[in-house]
């Protein structure tokens, strides 16, 4: 079928002689010095590198994310470490009372009614404020 | 403006110039093809006022691809596809394709004011047919008829073959002449 059409056949000549002036007269309004000179600026400020600020440059940001976790990493150890000692001053209070009989306690009360301010702060906060009659009374409570 | 050196250049060697950074080839290239181009663009539908921008937009991407260009063809022939799309993707962002209306065409050239005016008017409604055709039949029309390209150089920018592409062909004139008698 392709063969079967020729081009001498279409008698197209007044249509190709009509299609070779389209566009003749917009295009010859066109300056194309100044066309080309436009394609040029426009190339090269495509190419041009985009000015950043310093402190956007990537290696910037990078550095500020890093220190950003390191101040992170240090402050959640820091909070951990006072955690733990506060977890192991409260044990160590506690197993200074806990782990007492109730003859050991009764031992210990004259000394702490000698000396009745004595590292009261290292003591459970339950028993620093009690007076020595209180304090009777909680071993009592205890023995029973 | 083009040095004697530079009119013996082959496309080729303006294309290897220019992706050696060489504006001048590109300058050279600009000059030897844009009027071709204007003129492709304008038969397409391509308003005058937006004319210089459509050229220099079709550079500019060609320019960007020319790595992809490997000579499966002139030059001139994938610049000029290349300004097709870019004429359809302006038209598809202007929402509506652009056709050139019959006053605007109607302008003094030079000759005698009724001489212009029937040229002009011809000129326009071969323009407005060209628009109802399918993108591939007005395309090969313009490539063969406008350029005067053979089918063997339309085939390969179009994605076509000869044979398919002298169908398109004669399918476009075959619409054209009915569209205009």
């Amino acid at each position: 079928m392709i063969d079967d059409i020729r081009d001498e056949d279409l008698q197209d000549e007044e249509l190709v002689a009509a299609a070779r002036q389209l566009g003749v007269q917009a295009a010859g309004q066109l300056d194309m010095e100044r066309t080309a000179r436009g394609v040029v600026a426009r190339w090269r400020n495509e190419r041009r590198p985009r000015l950043t600020p310093f402190w956007k440059s990537p290696a910037m940001l990078r550095v500020a994310a890093a220190l950003v976790l390191l101040f992170a990493g240090i402050e959640t150890y820091e909070h951990r470490h006072r955690l733990v000692q506060q977890v192991a001053t409260v044990e160590a209070t506690d197993a200074g009372l806990e782990g007492l009989s109730e003859d050991q306690l009764q031992s210990i009360l004259p000394a702490v009614e000698q000396t009745p301010e004595v590292e009261t702060t290292a003591y459970d906060a339950g028993l620093e404020g009690l007076t020595p009659d209180e304090l009777r009374s909680v071993l009592g409570a205890m023995g029973s | 403006m083009a040095s004697p050196q530079s009119a013996a250049a082959t496309d080729a060697d303006l294309i290897a110039r220019w992706q050696g950074a060489d504006e001048r080839a590109a300058t050279e290239l600009v000059l030897r093809h844009g009027a071709p181009l204007a003129r492709f663009l304008s038969a397409s539908g391509a308003q005058p006022s937006d004319l210089d921008d459509l050229v220099q937009e079709t550079f500019l991407r060609a320019f960007r691809s020319i790595a992809g260009f490997r000579g499966q063809c002139q030059f001139r022939t994938w610049l000029l596809t290349i300004g097709s799309n870019v004429l359809k993707d302006e038209g598809r962002r202007a929402g509506k394709r652009k056709v050139v209306p019959l006053d605007e065409s109607l302008r003094a050239s030079g000759g005698s004011p009724h001489d212009d005016a029937v040229a002009s008017e011809a000129e326009a409604r071969l323009t407005g047919a060209l628009q109802e055709l399918p993108r591939l039949q007005r395309e090969v029309f313009l490539l063969r008829a406008q350029q005067g390209m053979e089918y063997e150089e339309i085939a390969p920018a179009l994605g076509t073959t000869p044979g398919a592409a002298r169908v398109h062909y004669h399918h476009a004139v075959k619409r054209l002449k009915e569209r205009l008698q």
